[in-house]
Parts: C-alpha cells; structure tokens; sequence
C-alpha cells in the first residue's frame, strides 16, 4: 500500500473519518492500529520485529530515567542504541558483509562454503530505528522526559505517514503531539494539507515516475551510449531520486497535517544549492540533522581543530552512506560526499544555518556546478555495482551522442519539459514567503489544480512504482 | 445582525472562492479533454494491453474465433520464440493447418501463464501449446520485470480498480490517450503523420505468424552483451513465483485436455556463460525446467545446442534465416513426439 496507490487513499479516507469522531484516547488508538495494519499490508511477519523494537525502546529508556547513577544511565543509553544498531545491523548489513567476506576469500583464491543467510530486509527499519535511538539519546540527554504510556510511544515509533521512509522525527517534536489533545485543522489548514498531497503527488506520479524509465534503461544499459544520452541519465536520475523522495515526505506532511500533527521538512529546494555544504542542509534535512545531532557532534564536531572537524564529516558522511544501503556503492557516495563537505569547509566559506536566500542570476554558475557535482555521485548512489558505476563514468569521454540519436532525442523531450517543471515548482516553493502562493487569485489555483489533475491522469495508469527510498 | 452578516458574507466570499476554483479547474480539464478529441483523429488507436504486439495478436486471435476456427499448434514464449519459430514451416511439415506464434517480446513466466489461460487459451482453443523458453523467461531477478505492466493494462487489469479504469479510460479521452501523450516524440510524429492507414486485412491462414527481424546493430556487441548481463539476466535467479507460473500452466492446460510441451530454444554460447554464475547456471536452469515440465505432464525437446553462434543475430535471438531452418528441425522433432498429422 503505497501512498500513490487506491488502496492507500481507501485507506486514508476511512481512517481520517473515523479519527475526528473519536475523543485524543481514542484516536492514538485508532492511528496505532492503522499504522500496524499499514506495516503488515507490506509483510505481517515483520510487525513482530516492529512491535519488538518498541518494546525494547520503551523499556530500556525507562531504565535510562529510573538510573540513579550517571555511569547507569549510560550504559542503559547503550543498550538501547546497541539493540536498535544490532537489529539494524543483522537485517539490513549482514548479508553484505557475509557477501564481502566471500569476495574477498575469493580474491585471494579461497573458496567459502556457499551459505549466505538470506534475510527479507524489513521495510522502514532504518526509519524506525533512528525513531528509537534519538528518542534513547534525547531522554538520557534530558531534552525530553520519557514517555510512560505504551501507546503513546508506539504511536511515535510507527506512526504510518511517516513509518515506511520518514522524515526522521524527534521524539521532541512528534511525541508531545501525539501526547497531547490535537485541534482540528481549519479551513486553511486543510486547503494547504491538500495542496501538499497533490503536490507530492505531481512529483511522484508526474515527475519522478515519468523519468524513472529513462534513468532506468539508461543505468541497466550504459554501454554503447554516448556521453550527452549517459548524462541525461544522470540528471534523469538526480529528478526521479528529488521527486520521488520530496514527493513522498509532502504526502507524510499532507496526511499528518489532515491528522492534526505536524512534521518537519524533508527538502529546501536542494538543486537550487550553491554548494555542497547547503545541499546536504537541504536535502533529506530530516536524516542529516540526525546524522549532525546523534554522530558529529558525539564524534567531536568541529571542537578539535581543523582535521578532526574534516575527519568528522568524512565519517558521518561514510557512516550516512552506509545507512542507505549494503553495498560499497553506498559507502563510496557517501565518502565521495564527506570529502567534497571537507574540501568545501577547507575553503573557509560559511554556509549561514536556516531556510536558504532565493536564487540569483549571479548563482546559476555555482548552482550547475553544485547540481553536476551531486549529479555525478548519484551515478554511484544508483549504478547496480562499483563496477557498474565506473563504466557508466567512464561512458561521458566516448563520443557525444553516441549510436541512437533517435531514442536519445526521444527521452530528451520527455526529461527536459520535466527538469524545467521541477525547477519552476521550486523557484515557487522557494519564494513562499514573498509570493504567497496559496493566496493567489482562485482562478490561478483551480487552474493550476485542473492541470495537476490532467497531468496525474496522463501519467497514472501503470503499475504503482514504489518509493526509492523503500529499500532503506 | 452585524455578526449574523459578517458570517453571511465570509461564506459568501468562501463560496465565491470555491465556485472560481472549481470553474478554472473544470475549464483547464475540459479544455485538455477537448484538446486531445480534436487530435483523436490524427492519433493512432490507444494500447489496451501490454503491448503494440499482444494487442495485434488479440485482434487476430478474435477474428479466428469469430471465424470458428480451433487452432492444432501454437508456440508461445517470449521474443525468442517469436523470432525463432515460423508456425507455416512447423504446420506444413506436420500438416497442421491452424498454428500460430503468440510469443510476446518482454514477456516471463508469469505472463506467459496470464497470456495463455487467459486470452489465448478461451479464443483458440488449442489442440497443442509450446511453450518455447529459455532461461530468461524464469528469471525472477531481472531489475525490469513486465508483469507488473501487463497487469496495469487496461484490458488485463483486474479487480473492481481495473473495471472503474476501463471505466475511466472509455469516457475520458485523456486517459483513453494517456500512452500516447506521455511520450511527446511519438506524440509529435503522430501528430504530423496523421493516424496510420488500417493494414489491408490478412486471409486467416496468414494469421498468428512469427516476428522476424534485421539483427539490430545499436551499440554494437558490446551494448548487447551488457543488456544481457544486466537486464535479461540480471539478478539470475529461477524463483518459486515463477516456477510456479510455469508449472501451473502446464498442468492447466493439461487438465484442459492440451497436449503439452517445452521446447527449450536455442541460445548462444555467449548467452550461456552470460548467466551470472556461469554456463552452469545455465544448465541447472535445464534441468530444473525439464524436471518441472516432466512433472507437469508436458514433452520436452532440448534443442538448446542445435544451433552455432553465427546463426544468432545479437546473443539471444535467431537470425531469420536460422529461424526458417530450425523451425523445420523443430518440426521433425515434434513429429518424433508424436504431433503431426499422420501420427497415429
């Protein structure tokens, strides 16, 4: 049940009608079974582990609250994070690293027994696990007082708008919502709910899902391509990876705001970023202030000098990318991207915190340069190996267009109208608090709604195609 | 009185502002509707399945049925078949009159099972089927799976969704199009050609044939290898679903008094040791096909290493030359079975 999908409007419909008859009790209740029956929609035997990772987080932080001593609370704070890490770990790396073992014999000539353990890997654990670890962190920390209702807490940890691909909530944001009685949300709160799921929904269905063919073809069959069909793949890729995941955490913000609960903000217009440092404060912020909060910061951050704070970022960076998935690609994208975030800091320029300054003329150069250095990495983010990633690279120095300039000339006109959509979407987005979009003229808006609607009809029709960032 | 009209005139302007988004709205999606029936008659027929070629087959498969006509042999699989097997050669060596090649290009195992039980099988009613595989048509790996597409087809979608999007597809003309204006190139040229001529009608033996094609050259040897790697058999691995589909194909057919058989085609050495694992990735696929279709009740005719690699056009498929010789080996081997004509 996918949010693009019937069944998830059905629903979502029955849930929302039901959850504003019901008194607060109730509706945690409500939400809390529906986000189970959402989990096991997917897989019922997983919701064991689900229910079994609340536990563990439920308790051990009650643990961290009731130790009298300081040397007590830490070590409950590391029991709850090493469970959170070991069942991560397990599910999500160990058949990486059984594989990377095997590899490695192999190449020094040694032959493994041929036994890898085949795990499923469990939808949303790298989302509910971080649920669990910054809560853990936050109570030892003091920053947040621990929750004592199971269900309250469980809500937090699998709360379904956000329970499959996020945004990374913090126990300080989300919890006291869920805690707390919610007001119904008013007219205008309601209009802007659904402004952001038809939105979502443009970029999902509209953008991303209309790329994704393109990026695809092209990514499993690089060879023999020239270099200008090669990078339109990878632009190809930069927009479905942005539409499909911004699109989605606009769904969770529209749903949750239908609810009565608010959720942070996934994405800042990251193509629009003038360099690396404010691309990572603007993409998927939700994971990379985790990453800042929960593993620079404990790391050192930037309190011990110079190469202690590039060191830092390279590891967040390298561990951030490990995050996203098994596999080396993940890990070179991700120390690809710590290296760049080092060199930029090298350079002395400061990235001043907060939602960025709309985009200038005198940017455009250092915006393509930022677009086509993030570009370039997410062909190892996408490529299926290290291998794979390398030729496709390697494919930019053959000749411009290479055999098929039909095919290429073809998918150029579908990824192009489509790159300036994206851009014009988020030239607006990025204006919002100058051009108030939602206060334009109704005549505006339904127009802009009637062709949002047109435009979702020519691109339904196909199979639902799961979010990217599913499989993390 | 000065409350009661402040409210009155708040939903009055709220009104107002619903009435103008919802007139922009309409006009924006009327006039897109209005749009594409002006253009409808320049545009070529909308796809209700899979694809262009399933959706020729069904057409020639209905004007069989309608002809009353009950077919003695068709050969399905994917497009190796379709390209490999000349149904004329097969049929006038066993004497056949009505064999047909519903091969599917992009297809795998649980198409085939859709496409067999579904829509060949109530319109033909074969006396035999071939399912003509090789190892891609079982491999539940690869990263670009079809089933899913021909599943979100129109006319094999199903469930009460698929009937209201058939529904939806019927009315509206811009979901009835939505193929075709997804993709602005084919748009364009469409557009500019015009909606092309209706083919002059095919006398009903000349139905159901194969797909013969000029090897394509894109990319060269290279290009094609890779997309075997890392498409065809990307990801090699025979999973249940698709045995399944296999195997409950057979023994459905069976049950339906068909005479079954897998003929396994031929492939190139390339091919074989393109398997991630190696040719003997390839061979364990053989077996377990064979023991599968054994089981199952069907023949199995191996005929994986009749053909030498200059007889393929790119790896995977027959050059048409090669198909038209093979077809008549296929014959006599399905003669030695037992299916031709004079058999007793």
């Amino acid at each position: 049940m996918i949010f693009n999908s019937m069944q998830f409007a059905l629903f979502f419909v029955v849930v929302l009608a039901i959850y504003w008859t019901l008194s607060h009790r109730r509706q945690n209740w409500l939400l809390l079974i529906a986000s189970y029956a959402f989990y096991a929609y997917w897989d019922w035997r997983l919701l064991g582990l689900l229910i079994g990772v609340t536990a563990a987080a439920f308790l051990t932080a009650q643990r961290i609250d009731a130790a009298g001593s300081e040397r007590n609370r830490k070590r409950w704070l590391l029991v709850a994070v090493g469970i959170n890490l070991v069942v991560l770990g397990f599910f999500k790396y160990f058949g990486f690293f059984v594989q990377s073992s095997h590899d490695l014999a192999a190449s020094l000539g040694l032959e493994l027994p041929d036994q890898i353990l085949k795990l499923i890997l469990p939808i949303g654990i790298s989302f509910y696990t971080f649920h669990a670890i910054s809560y853990a962190m936050d109570v030892y920390r003091g920053r947040i007082k621990v929750e004592r209702s199971p269900v309250t807490f469980a809500l937090f940890i699998s709360y379904f708008p956000l329970l499959l691909a996020g945004p990374i909530e913090r126990a300080w944001h989300l919890l006291p919502q869920i805690r707390h009685e919610r007001k119904k949300p008013n007219a205008r709160q309601t209009y802007s709910a659904l402004v952001l799921i038809v939105v979502g929904l443009v970029k999902k269905v509209v953008i991303a899902d209309a790329v994704a063919p393109i990026a695809n073809e092209i990514f499993n069959s690089p060879n023999g391509r020239g270099a200008l069909p090669l990078a339109m793949g990878a632009i190809a890729f930069s927009i479905q990876i942005y539409g499909d995941f911004s699109g989605y955490s606009d769904i969770a913000r529209g749903t949750s705001r239908l609810l009565g609960i608010e959720v942070f903000r996934n994405f800042e217009q990251p193509y629009f970023s003038t360099n690396i440092t404010q691309f990572w404060r603007t993409w998927h912020i939700s994971l990379s202030t985790w990453l800042h909060d929960y593993l620079y910061i404990p790391l050192g951050g930037n309190r011990d000098g110079k190469f202690a704070t590039y060191r830092n970022l390279f590891l967040t960076m390298l561990l951030g990318g490990l995050w996203h998935g098994a596999s080396w690609t993940f890990v070179i994208w991700g120390g690809l991207h710590g290296i760049a975030l080092a060199i930029h800091r090298a350079t002395g320029a400061v990235e001043p915190r907060g939602r960025p300054a709309p985009p200038k003329w005198r940017n455009v150069p250092a915006i393509v340069g930022t677009f086509t250095l993030v570009t370039v990495l997410w062909v190892f983010f996408r490529a299926a190996s290290l291998q794979a990633a390398l030729d496709f690279l390697g494919g930019f120095f053959s000749s411009p267009i290479g055999p098929d300039a039909g095919a290429w000339k073809a998918q150029l006109l579908v990824v192009a109208p489509i790159a300036l959509g994206v851009i014009a979407i988020d030239l607006v987005d990025r204006n919002r608090a100058r051009i108030f979009p939602l206060a334009w003229s109704p005549t505006v808006q339904g127009a802009l709604f009637g062709a949002a609607c047109v435009a979702l009809v020519v691109w339904s029709g196909r199979p639902p195609q799961p979010f990217i960032y599913f499989q993390f | 009185m000065r409350g009661g009209s402040t409210t009155k005139s708040l939903t009055g302007s709220r009104l107002g502002w619903v009435l103008r988004f919802s007139a922009a709205a309409v006009v924006v999606m009327l006039g897109a509707n209005l749009l594409v029936v002006a253009a409808e008659r320049r545009l070529p027929d909308p796809l209700r399945y899979y694809s262009d070629r399933v959706q020729t087959l069904v057409t020639q498969m209905d004007r069989l049925k309608a002809a009353g006509v009950r077919s003695d042999l068709v050969f399905a699989g994917t497009s190796q078949a379709g390209r490999g097997i000349d149904p004329r050669v097969v049929g006038q060596t066993l004497g056949w009159k009505w064999t047909g090649n519903v091969a599917v290009p992009g297809t795998q195992a649980p198409i085939t099972k859709r496409w067999l039980l579904e829509e060949v099988e109530p319109r033909l009613h074969p006396r035999r089927v071939v399912w003509a595989a090789s190892s891609i048509d079982f491999n539940g790996g690869r990263p670009d799976p079809g089933i899913g597409r021909y599943n979100a087809a129109v006319a094999t979608r199903r469930g009460a969704l698929g009937e209201a999007d058939e529904i939806f597809q019927n009315d509206v003309p811009v979901a009835r199009h939505r193929s075709q204006l997804r993709n602005p190139y084919k748009l364009g040229t469409a557009l500019q050609d015009g909606k092309p001529p209706t083919p002059p009608q095919q006398p009903l033996s000349a139905l159901l044939g194969p797909t013969f094609r000029a090897p394509t050259t894109f990319g060269g040897a290279a290009a094609e290898l890779g997309y075997m790697r890392s498409t065809l058999l990307g990801n090699f691995r025979v999973t249940r679903e698709y045995l399944d589909a296999f195997r409950t194909t057979l023994e459905q057919l069976h049950r339906d008094g068909v005479e079954t058989a897998l003929v396994i085609m031929p492939v190139s050495t390339q091919f074989r040791e393109a398997h991630p694992k190696g040719a003997e990735q390839y061979e364990a696929w053989k077996r377990l096909a064979t023991r599968t279709a054994t089981a199952a009740g069907a023949n199995v005719l191996d005929l994986s290493r009749t053909e030498p690699d200059t007889a393929f056009s790119d790896f995977v498929h027959l050059n048409p030359d090669a198909a038209r010789s093979w077809s008549a080996l296929l014959a006599q081997r399905l003669a030695g079975i037992g299916w031709s004509k004079q058999a007793p």
